[in-house]
């Protein structure tokens, strides 16, 4: 099932963050979305998943969207005092998911013992993917997945997002990571001052990359450094 | 240090003037909810001049958390961070103080203000990473969390039943059984992130539904003991005293709850004012229970389709 986003717009007070957002995201594809700090990636992501409120429409036949979602954000959210073994217990009970056995799912080897707060920012990261990966979704929203996790790590994400495609599930990620996005996206959108500047297939993703490395960084660092 | 406090004031500024209150009146209406609290406690307590110092204890626990301490000795030296904490202490101090002195409570409030300025140096105590064990593990996350984090006082509680049946004092076995009931009060007041209530696939009644029989069912797990205890060793003229303070404390944890979810993710003064105003005079809770409902349950949509 596609995902459609038509004329999404969002705005905090007077400040307009997204302007007219007209985007597909095809079943059994992988969409990655760039643009610098701030173009309003998460918040694309966060009006998708039914986080915020928006202007505009997002569009999915089947079920209510927002219970199909799998939403990783940035930085996770956690609550202080529960272990890794209960934060995944939490997300499955929230979408009636029985599962016995968390430990034989446990493929990042992660201490689900332990309180969440003692756990690194990757080991974090992980936690929630597999929080999300548990909770058996139709729809990923991986907010930069590989930011913050060990080589090993991305190696088995990057694998996980190739599995996901194969079970035809919808995926959209982000990056700052070219290279990471290179291997795994089947389309790009590059996401500049609010709008969606350009869109390009895999054969053209260069074409993102060469305006993302040409915006000017030179002269401004001319400017800092002296 | 100076600008550090200014900051505090800054802050707290803001805080009161986002919920829609005239910062004057927050502090006003803040004020007011102590004094109201406090009486209250005084009023219809028999051992407040003990309880009410301890009691008071619980608010420094805040201050101590260890995220803001490890940030603190981060930009202060370590005689700037010692001095600051311990005047953080005295300055959350003084109101519980001057309350003591005004209830002529000399020798309990100058041990409290001790206790106070000495706990000031001792922080991080809650970070401990031994996972304390619970038997609410199925059903994260309320009642694992606020468990953990107020452990200690069920045995002291139970141990407390044990001596009311020991001495065969009813009303102080009856004491215990309100604090058991009530302290799962603490364990929703503070608001979860978005996420949290965004990720389940219910409507907003459901959701509702599912958290309160969680909160119900485990409130009274936790007061079973004390229950059948005080139903056993007191004689049957008791069984509606008992039955009505369950049902009130349960009445009031639901209101909490509701209350909670009226006003997310804020935390607005009025949702307090009208809990505390419930817990004062629980025929309010006939008013306060359905506008709490149907305002959560407004509220919700914008999460919960």
């Amino acid at each position: 099932m596609s995902l459609i986003i038509k004329s999404l717009s969002k705005s905090y007070i007077d400040n307009k963050v997204l302007n007219d957002i007209n985007l597909h995201f095809k079943q059994g594809e992988i969409s990655g979305i760039v643009g610098e700090n701030g173009a309003g990636k998460t918040t694309i992501f966060k009006c998708i998943a039914g986080l915020e409120d928006y202007n505009g429409s997002v569009i999915y036949k089947g079920e209510i969207l927002k219970n199909t979602v799998g939403f990783l954000a940035t930085n996770p959210d956690f609550i202080s005092k529960i272990t890794g073994k209960e934060y995944l217990q939490l997300l499955c009970n929230a979408r009636d998911i029985k599962i016995k056995d968390f430990d034989e799912k446990n493929i990042f080897d992660l201490p689900l013992k332990q309180y969440c707060e003692t756990y690194s920012t990757g080991m974090k990261k992980k936690l929630a993917l597999t929080g999300v990966l548990l909770q058996n979704n139709e729809v990923f929203i991986l907010d930069e997945p590989f930011n913050g996790v060990d080589i090993h790590s991305n190696i088995i994400i990057k694998e996980i997002l190739e599995k996901l495609k194969e079970l035809n599930k919808t995926i959209i990620i982000s990056s700052h990571i070219f290279s990471a996005l290179n291997e795994t996206c089947d389309n790009l959108h590059y996401l500049k001052n609010g709008t969606i500047a350009k869109s390009v297939n895999k054969n053209e993703f260069y074409l993102i990359e060469n305006e993302m490395k040409n915006s000017g960084i030179k002269s401004r660092i001319d400017n800092l450094i002296i | 240090m100076k600008y550090y406090f200014k900051l505090q004031y800054k802050r707290l500024y803001r805080i009161i003037d986002s919920t829609g209150f005239n910062p004057l009146i927050g502090v006003f209406i803040g004020f007011s909810i102590f004094i109201f609290a406090s009486n209250l406690l005084f009023d219809k307590v028999e051992n407040a001049k003990i309880i009410y110092p301890i009691l008071s204890l619980f608010f420094f626990g805040k201050l101590s958390g260890k995220k803001r301490n490890d940030f603190l000795k981060n930009i202060f030296n370590n005689f700037k961070y010692k001095k600051l904490r311990l005047i953080e202490n005295l300055i959350l101090a003084i109101p519980f103080f001057v309350f003591m002195l005004f209830k002529n409570i000399y020798i309990n409030s100058v041990i409290f203000i001790f206790i106070a300025l000495a706990i000031s140096q001792f922080n991080n105590i809650a970070s401990l990473s031994f996972v304390i064990p619970t038997p609410f593990h199925r059903k994260p996350f309320e009642f694992i969390v606020g468990f953990r984090n107020t452990f200690w006082l069920f045995p002291i509680s139970y141990f407390i039943t044990y001596m009311a049946i020991t001495v065969q004092n009813f009303n102080l076995a009856l004491f215990s059984l309100i604090i058991v009931l009530l302290t799962p009060l603490s364990f929703y007041t503070k608001p979860e992130p978005p996420f949290f209530v965004w990720i389940h696939s219910s409507n907003p009644s459901e959701f509702l539904y599912r958290k309160i029989k969680t909160a119900i069912i485990f409130s009274l797990a936790l007061g079973f003991p004390i229950i059948i205890s005080l139903l056993i060793f007191f004689p049957s003229n008791n069984y509606d005293i008992i039955a009505t303070i369950s049902i009130l404390a349960l009445f009031i944890l639901v209101t909490a709850i509701l209350g909670k979810y009226s006003f997310y993710p804020s935390e607005t003064p009025i949702q307090l004012l009208l809990l505390i105003s419930c817990i004062g005079f629980p025929p309010l809770i006939i008013f306060v229970l359905p506008y709490f409902y149907f305002k959560s349950n407004q509220n919700l949509k914008k999460l919960l389709k």
